[in-house]
């Protein structure tokens, strides 16, 4: 009975020894713990009535006195290198003793964390969350031990005290992210399309009016034709040029050649920078007195110069482009995958046939890079549509580059008119179901394939 | 067979006497790709270059002139007295809860999608995926009524649970489709040797599963880090911030000292950085993964 049962827990399946249980289980462990501490720890607190989530996680981060500066800097950079360290030690099993090694830290930094910040909580009773934190960090540090694997055969012969029938098993593993998920992310879609037909300003409860919302939108509201009008533009630039830059990129780099590494990095580097700093370093580059490209002009004598972001004509472009900048690097990146993953067979029989450079581009690598295309051309669409963060940071929506999503947001959060920004919102999702249908659809006909 | 076997080496004859014939050709396109590359890349210098200058440097001499002064001051003054420093430990704060939960869960669902048959099984896939391609604000108002609900406005708690919440849908997908990759036999024979399918998710398919994770949280952790949108919406106090909103703040204290925010901007990219640097194959992987199905 026992030898048989060995099999699916032993070596048979695992390739790495007993360190790699190790550090999965203790950086999993050690999430979990963060995991309860940052989320589920101020809702078991004892003073429910009062604002405890942001008590605890001022208590927990920030206030004076619950730990002291270095710590706080310590901890999630330590955190941040260890589980980077586990990562790759557990990915190769050559590395397996620096895997340990970085999630042990993380386990004991995870209870000195702990014993700080619990400690440091004197003015009130422990509550509840207390105990629950501590018997989580005793089976953090336990974890080593149960992962050892003669610990684990003689808890695999054992069979499990209770048993579940098996239609209930999906359920198990889907109610807790599914709970999320819908609170979060399906309920609020539902609610924003009802709050869209409703004046709310965000006090008083929301009032229900109708299309008013819509009928305003589409007639009186020029800011709403601008955004639209420059959404298109948006849509329109990124689905022609990173996708045509990029794919050209893509093949270049895809051909052998010595130091290709480094020109492919620097062009997909600006893809690490967040959208605020992109924001910033063009905001300077395009700067009309000191900016780069002005500087750069006066030497060469160009007068007048032209005013880029302020300039009403010229400013979506300029956002525009510096988006561009950092799309083209991830087109690239997509194609050169999508052209490793083509056939080199059906290659060499086109170049056996005699077809030249640009007959094998346009008859043979097009057709076949077409899924890839289609994909990149959705992520273009969508992203073109949530186009947010850099209008926000460059211009804040002025210079006739507002976006609807953009637009959105000041209307309900700047003008507090939250029933009409739910009806712009409600608009770009329309727009966008489009094109997730079309998406939704294809992944539908590769599954029904099976 | 044997035509293809004689056609061989016909285009590998000519393709010598082509090489050697583009020998030039091959240097120009050195050339080429170089200027284009440091062109590319001009943005990028010019931040690093101003942070380390002085204003009244740029503004006498103009931009395009060697500094005068060279200077590490700027990015003294982004790291304390703008706080660049606060806002980085912030990000860490919000993102690297954030990415537990949402690999954890997100595994959970992943497995179940994968393994199980049942009939909405198909449904709650095509959910998850439709749900990664929404525009935020679509969900921006019930969020920020539902966090204020919950007592959760203004803390990291709010945009730990909206990274999550909405990361699950992409982790989902890729992982179930990774998570399909692992021949159902192998689960099977544990099942029936009577392995507990808690047992089986998490010592069989998670490890089976580390590469598909490993990318994702590399791709995870630079997205959720250079979050802004939610960070405005969510967050009020600004000793809560992260980094992101952070500079739209610094930007507006130092309004024209542009190599304060250059430094400021370039600091903030660090973490993202040395992600990107140490871990640039898995941020691949993880970009093409949720495209290449």
């Amino acid at each position: 009975m026992s030898a048989p049962m060995a099999a699916p827990f032993g070596r048979s399946i695992r390739t790495e020894g007993w360190e790699f249980t190790v550090s999965v289980l203790v950086g999993l462990g050690c999430g979990v713990i963060l995991l309860i501490a940052v989320i589920f720890l101020p809702w078991w607190g004892d003073n429910l009535t009062l604002n405890a989530a942001r008590i605890v996680s001022d208590n927990l981060y920030g206030a004076a006195g619950a730990l002291t500066a270095p710590w706080l800097w310590l901890l999630p950079l330590v955190t941040l290198l260890a589980s980077v360290l586990g990562l790759w030690g557990a990915l190769k099993p050559d590395y397996d003793g620096m895997a340990v090694a970085g999630m042990a830290l993380v386990g004991l930094l995870g209870l000195g964390y702990f014993v700080l910040t619990v400690g440091s909580q004197t003015a009130s009773r422990p509550g509840a969350g207390y105990w629950l934190a501590l018997l989580a960090c005793l089976g953090l540090t336990g974890q080593p031990l149960l992962a050892h694997p003669r610990v684990i055969a003689t808890m695999a012969r054992r069979p499990l005290p209770w048993s579940l029938p098996k239609t209930a098993w999906p359920l198990v593993f889907l109610a807790p992210p599914l709970l999320l998920y819908f609170l979060w992310i399906v309920g609020p879609t539902v609610y924003t399309i009802y709050l869209s037909f409703t004046d709310w300003d965000s006090v008083s409860n929301p009032r229900y009016i109708g299309l008013r919302n819509y009928v305003y939108l589409f007639t009186r509201d020029r800011n709403f034709t601008e955004s639209l009008v420059n959404n298109l533009r948006w849509l329109v630039v990124f689905i022609t040029v990173p996708t045509t830059l990029g794919l050209a990129m893509a093949l270049i780099f895809n051909t052998e050649m010595r130091g290709g590494r480094w020109y492919k990095v620097s062009f997909y580097a600006p893809l690490v920078l967040s959208l605020p700093v992109i924001g910033l370093i063009w905001a300077w580059v395009y700067n009309p007195r000191l900016g780069l490209i002005n500087q750069f002009l006066m030497q060469v004598g160009v007068s007048p110069l032209p005013g880029w972001l302020g300039d009403r004509r010229l400013a979506i472009w300029c956002v525009i482009a510096a988006a561009v900048w950092r799309q083209v690097g991830y087109v690239m990146v997509l194609y050169l995958a999508g052209l490793k993953n083509l056939d080199p067979t059906l290659l060499d029989a086109a170049m056996v046939d005699g077809a030249n450079r640009w007959q094998l581009f346009r008859f043979v690598i097009l057709p076949l890079l077409a899924p890839v295309t289609t994909i990149i051309i959705v992520i273009s669409i969508i992203d073109s549509l949530r186009a947010f963060d850099l209008v926000a940071i460059m211009t804040r929506g002025g210079q006739s580059t507002q976006v609807l999503a953009n637009f959105m947001y000041m209307e309900a959060f700047n003008n507090y008119r939250m029933g009409y920004g739910a009806a712009i919102a409600v608009i770009l999702f329309l727009i966008s179901l489009v094109f997730i249908g079309f998406y939704l659809s294809r992944v539908v006909k590769e599954e029904l394939e099976y | 067979m044997a035509t293809l076997a004689t056609a061989k080496p016909i285009p590998t004859v000519s393709a010598v006497s082509r090489q050697r014939r583009r020998r030039p050709q091959r240097t120009f396109m050195y050339l080429f790709l170089t200027v284009l590359t440091l062109l590319w890349l001009l943005p990028i210098f010019a931040a690093l270059i101003t942070s380390f200058r002085t204003m009244d440097d740029i503004t006498t001499n103009g931009f395009w002139t060697w500094p005068k002064t060279w200077t590490t001051n700027n990015f003294v003054r982004a790291w304390t007295a703008a706080r660049v420093s606060k806002y980085l430990l912030n990000s860490f704060i919000i993102t690297l809860p954030s990415l537990l939960g949402m690999l954890i869960l997100s595994s959970m669902a992943a497995y179940a999608l994968a393994r199980f048959r049942f009939r909405a099984n198909l449904w709650l896939y095509f959910l998850f995926v439709a749900g990664t391609m929404l525009p935020f604000q679509i969900l921006m108002l019930p969020v920020f009524r539902l966090t204020n609900r919950l007592g959760l406005y203004d803390t990291y708690g709010a945009l730990i649970l909206i990274h999550t919440a909405f990361q699950i849908g992409f982790c989902t997908f890729v992982l179930r489709n990774f998570m399909k990759t692992v021949p159902s036999e192998i689960l099977d024979a544990a099942e029936v040797d009577g392995c507990s399918e808690l047992r089986i998710y998490w010592q069989m398919v998670l490890p089976l599963t580390l590469p598909a994770l490993a990318a994702l949280a590399t791709l995870e952790f630079t997205w959720v880090f250079n979050d802004y949108l939610w960070a405005i919406i969510l967050l009020r106090s600004d000793t809560l911030r992260p980094v992101t909103a952070g500079l739209a703040t610094l930007r507006g204290q130092y309004n024209t000292d542009w190599p304060v925010i250059t430094a400021g901007a370039l600091l903030a990219t660090i973490p993202t950085l040395i992600v990107f640097v140490f871990l640039q194959r898995y941020f691949i992987q993880g970009l093409t993964l949720g495209s290449s199905k």
